[in-house]
This record gives structure tokens, C-alpha cells and sequence, in this order.
């Protein structure tokens, strides 16, 4: 569905921000786009809508290239940005308005999902707080049905109890058809939802993997044998806790934090596992 | 689907554009639509009433136009602004033309309707109450004229009026697509300024090489009229070549080619 080669990207001469990226992205997944700050998960998610246009390198999405913002590939691909500007307007015109643009758009389900998100439908988009006028555009994002939805930091902004069912409603509305991509910093708000992960640090991918593929590979448990190496690891109440090498192909649950750390930490020695 | 241009995406485009921009595009009809009521209430019967009607021209057409491309294309003055109004699906000749549409299409018949009913209005009543002080008829007829005397394709000032209409807009557009905020202060200050250079490295110049000041007059490119030293004024046209690709570049070459650049500038345009 998206396939990335050799993407090189710089937003002016002195920074290179991508030097020969490959990417290859398949529908009917939830990928977690993560990294701290300024490492270039934004930056990634404009060259995939065609928002930015890189130097060097191939884009496909779709079986478009982004760059030429055709209609029917913008009709197909939503983005909500960290940040929006929403005009002095209702819900109701904000839809009648914006919808049209989106031929799959489901506004049963729209309104369906500004319910479960708790916003009243009848407000006017400037009267409401930041955090529900982002549940509107989760909500909007939604219901327009195309098969490519990115999402930059959706859950800056939600409360707690928002923020759970803001997983919920992405995790039941994904299909084999669909890629959702959620780029977000705040790791522990997407476990749970996603079933991908791309690590992103200092403008490079280091690491792509599902979560499947992770519980395989690394362990993630309280530590208490001082002969293995770990990955990442902090103090807790019950006691020293990390992510280890799983040699003995134990079950653990995944801890979105404590593999990020591991990456931050170690990343060319996670890399060098997930490569085998 | 037709990913150049559909009437219906279009249509789309449009009533957003107006719903959400509604308070700036009344704003700016209501305050040119005062500002003509204003001018036509201080005319008298004592002063020749062109000069209203030239400056609700230049109001009207050319300065109110210039401000509503500048702020229709506040799309881009930030850069989540920019990531909203580029992931809308619409093709770029259909923003382009959205720009377009209503500036010529829209907004300038309204302007030089309002105008034309303005003008009517109060010069009837000028020339009545010209009448009643027994002012005479050709005294009338030659200091109340009607504005469609001016308003008209056969008139010199007015094609000078639309021609500066389309060639400002168009670099107000362009203004708009390159300056990301404050677009229409940074684009009227450069106007500003190559105009002054313009004007000054022609007095330079025609000093260095004639020892002579020149004025010209805009609305002919291929004459000038030069102001010798002992202020007699001198008539001199450039050949006929010469005047025609002058005359030609300004009139065609110039407004087409902003237009265009606008139209690419819209296809290559990055947040």
C-alpha cells in the first residue's frame, strides 16, 4: 500500500533529515509511528500525503505518487494533524461542508463516534475545547472510510478516559483494506491498539516491526539474572524491570516504554536482532 | 474521476470557501459598499464627480481585490492552515480557479454593479439639483457624467483599471503562494519598492543619457513624454516594433504569465 525507496529528504542544505529510507507499509495493519521529538515523524508522514517533496527517491501510496495531489488519491487518504484551525461553524456545517470530498464518508458513523466520544453534535466548532474539537476530527477522520488514515499525535490533548476510547474506536474500525498510521511521542497511549511498530530516532527508521515479531524476539519481565544483557531497564516498586533478549521464547507483554527505551538506548543492537 | 477539474468538486470547493469565509467576504463587500456611499455622499454639485467615481474605482477593483486574494489564500499562512487546505481533495487548477472564479467572476461584476446603481442613484441626483441652480447643460454634461462613460471596453482608463486589476491580483496571488504569513503587507512593500526602483533607475538613466528627465504615461508603453530642462515637453514614440512587443508584453504577456506561475505555483506549493 505504501512503499518508500531510497527517500532522501532535507528541508534546507545544512540538514539532511532522510538519507536513502526504505519503508514498504501493507493495509489491513495499525502501524505506531514513534519517536521523540524532531526525529522526523512528522516530516515522514508530509512526504507520504505529498505534502513535502523529497530530493531523491520513490514514493508510492496507493498506486499514486503523493506528490501530484490528484483528487482521487487525496479522496482516498486522511490526515488529521497535530494541530488544526476549525472555522467559526457547527458540526453539522462542518460536515455538510467537508464530507462531500470523501465519497465512503458514513455519516451514521460519524455521529456514531461523536457520541462514543462524548461531543455533543450541536456545538459549534469554536465553542468547544481543544480536546473535542480533536475528538471531532478523530471522529471526521473515521467516518470519511479511506483507505489510508494518518494520524500526528491524536491523543495530545484527550483526557485519560478519552484516550481509551479513542483505542477502541481506531482498533474496531480498521479492515483488510485500510492502513492506519498513528504517529504519536507519548508511546503508552498506543499499546494496546497497535499491531506495527516503526521506531523512528535522530531521522532514521530503527526499527520496523509487528508486535508479533517483537514478543518473539525480546522479553520483557522483572530482572533478576545479572549475566543477561539487557536492553533497557528501571527501577519499580517490584524491582529492576527491562527488556531482555528472549532466548528462552517466553510470553511477555509488551511495554511500548520500556521498548522505546530499549531503541533509544541500544538501538544498533536491536536493530542487529530484528535483522536476523 | 477527472483529477483536473469536476463542476461538482468545484461547487464543493466554493460554498466551503463562502461558508467559511463569510464574515471576511462580507466584511470586505459591506466596507467597500460604505466606502462608495461615503464618496458619493461628499460629491457636490461644485466639483466634477469623475474624481469620486475614479476613486471608488481604484476601491473597488483594484485595492479591494487585491486584499481578498491575499486573504483567500490564508490557507497557507500556517502550516497546519497548509496541511488542511492541501490534503482537501481538489486538484490544483480547481484552487487556482477558485481564486480566479471569484475575484472576476464574483466579486469585480458586484463591485462595478453596486457602483453603476451608487452612480446612477446619486448623479441623477446631482445633475437634477445642477439643473435646479440652472447650471448649463453642457456644464452638466461635462462635470456629471454617468460611471458607465468610464465602465466601459472602450475606454482607455477603464482597460488601464482592468489591466492593473488582473496584473496586481496576480502578483498579490503569487504574493500569497510564496510569503507564508502576512502575505499581503510583504507583497504590496515589494510592489512598492520595484516600483520605486523602477522609477528611479528610469530617472537615472534617461538623466544619464539625456541629461533630461522622462514621464511617461502608463496606460501607453510604447511613448514617452519628455519634460526638457526648460520644462517644454517633448513626444517621443518608439518604433512600431518596438511598441508593439512593449505594448503586447504588458497587456498579455505580463497578466497571463502571474496567472500561470500562480497556476504551477498552486501544483508545486509544500507546507
Amino acid at each position: 500500500m505504501i512503499s518508500i525507496q531510497n527517500l532522501s529528504f532535507k528541508y534546507n542544505r545544512k540538514r539532511t533529515l532522510f538519507e536513502n529510507l526504505n519503508l514498504e507499509l501493507e493495509s489491513g495493519s495499525i502501524y505506531g509511528l514513534l519517536g521523540k521529538n524532531g526525529a522526523g515523524k512528522s516530516t515522514l508522514l508530509y512526504n507520504i500525503t505529498g505534502l513535502v517533496f523529497p530530493q531523491k527517491g520513490e514514493i508510492n501510496v496507493l498506486g499514486f505518487k503523493p506528490r501530484n495531489r490528484k483528487p482521487s488519491f487525496l479522496s482516498n487518504v486522511y490526515f488529521l494533524p497535530e494541530e488544526f484551525a476549525l472555522p467559526s461553524i457547527s458540526i453539522s456545517q462542518f460536515l455538510k461542508l467537508n464530507a462531500p470530498f470523501y465519497p465512503n464518508f458514513n455519516s451514521t458513523k460519524f455521529y456514531e463516534f461523536l457520541n462514543e466520544l462524548d461531543v455533543e453534535a450541536s456545538s459549534k466548532l469554536n465553542d468547544i475545547s481543544f480536546g473535542q474539537q480533536k475528538k471531532v476530527m478523530i471522529a471526521f477522520g473515521l467516518a470519511c472510510n479511506t483507505k489510508l488514515l494518518i494520524m500526528d499525535e491524536p491523543t495530545n490533548g484527550l483526557d485519560i478516559p478519552s484516550k481509551s476510547k479513542f483505542r477502541k474506536l481506531v482498533a474496531a474500525n480498521i479492515s483488510d483494506e485500510k492502513l492506519f498510521i498513528i504517529s504519536t511521542h507519548q508511546v503508552r497511549d498506543l499499546e494496546s491498539l497497535i499491531d506495527q511498530v516503526i521506531i523512528m530516532n535522530e531521522s532514521n527508521m530503527v526499527l520496523k516491526a509487528s508486535m508479533e515479531k517483537i514478543g518473539q524476539k525480546l522479553s520483557f519481565k522483572t530482572l533478576d539474572d545479572p549475566q543477561e544483557e539487557v536492553l533497557y531497564s528501571e527501577e519499580s516498586i517490584l524491582g529492576k524491570v527491562g527488556v531482555v533478549l528472549n532466548t528462552e521464547e517466553q510470553e511477555s507483554k509488551i511495554n511500548m516504554e520500556h521498548l522505546f527505551g530499549a531503541v533509544m538506548n541500544k538501538g544498533g543492537l536491536v536493530k542487529e536482532i530484528f535483522s536476523k | 474521476m477527472n483529477d483536473i477539474f469536476s463542476f461538482r468538486r468545484f461547487w464543493y470547493l466554493l460554498r466551503k470557501e463562502f461558508v467559511e469565509k463569510r464574515v471576511f467576504l462580507l466584511g470586505i463587500v459591506g466596507v467597500t459598499l460604505i466606502i462608495f456611499l461615503l464618496a458619493y455622499v461628499s460629491a457636490d454639485v461644485d466639483n466634477e464627480i469623475m474624481q469620486y467615481q475614479h476613486i471608488c474605482l481604484f476601491l473597488g477593483i483594484i485595492l479591494g481585490p487585491a486584499i481578498l486574494v491575499s486573504y483567500m489564500l490564508g490557507g497557507f499562512s500556517g502550516k497546519s492552515k497548509s496541511i488542511q487546505y492541501l490534503t482537501l481533495p481538489s486538484s490544483f487548477f480547481e484552487r487556482w480557479f477558485l481564486i480566479f472564479f471569484i475575484t472576476f467572476f464574483l466579486y469585480v461584476p458586484f463591485v462595478l454593479l453596486s457602483l453603476n446603481f451608487f452612480d446612477f442613484y446619486f448623479v441623477s441626483d446631482l445633475r437634477e439639483l445642477a439643473l435646479r441652480k440652472q447650471f448649463s447643460a453642457e456644464v452638466i454634461d461635462s462635470k456629471f457624467k454617468f460611471i458607465d462613460s468610464i465602465i466601459n471596453l472602450k475606454n482607455g482608463v477603464f482597460k488601464g483599471y482592468l489591466l492593473v486589476l488582473i496584473i496586481l491580483t496576480g502578483l498579490f496571488t503569487l504574493g500569497g503562494l510564496f510569503f507564508k504569513k502576512l502575505s499581503f503587507y510583504k507583497t504590496a512593500l515589494l510592489i512598492f519598492l520595484v516600483f520605486v526602483f523602477i522609477i528611479y533607475f528610469r530617472n537615472i538613466t534617461t538623466a544619464y543619457i539625456l541629461g533630461e528627465k522622462i514621464n511617461s504615461n502608463i496606460n501607453n508603453f510604447g511613448n514617452v513624454t519628455v519634460v526638457l530642462k526648460n520644462a517644454e515637453r517633448v513626444y517621443v514614440s518608439s518604433s512600431e516594433n518596438i511598441s508593439f512587443l512593449i505594448n503586447n508584453f504588458v497587456r498579455i504577456v505580463l497578466p497571463l504569465s502571474l496567472w500561470l506561475i500562480a497556476m504551477l505555483r498552486f501544483k508545486e506549493k509544500e507546507i
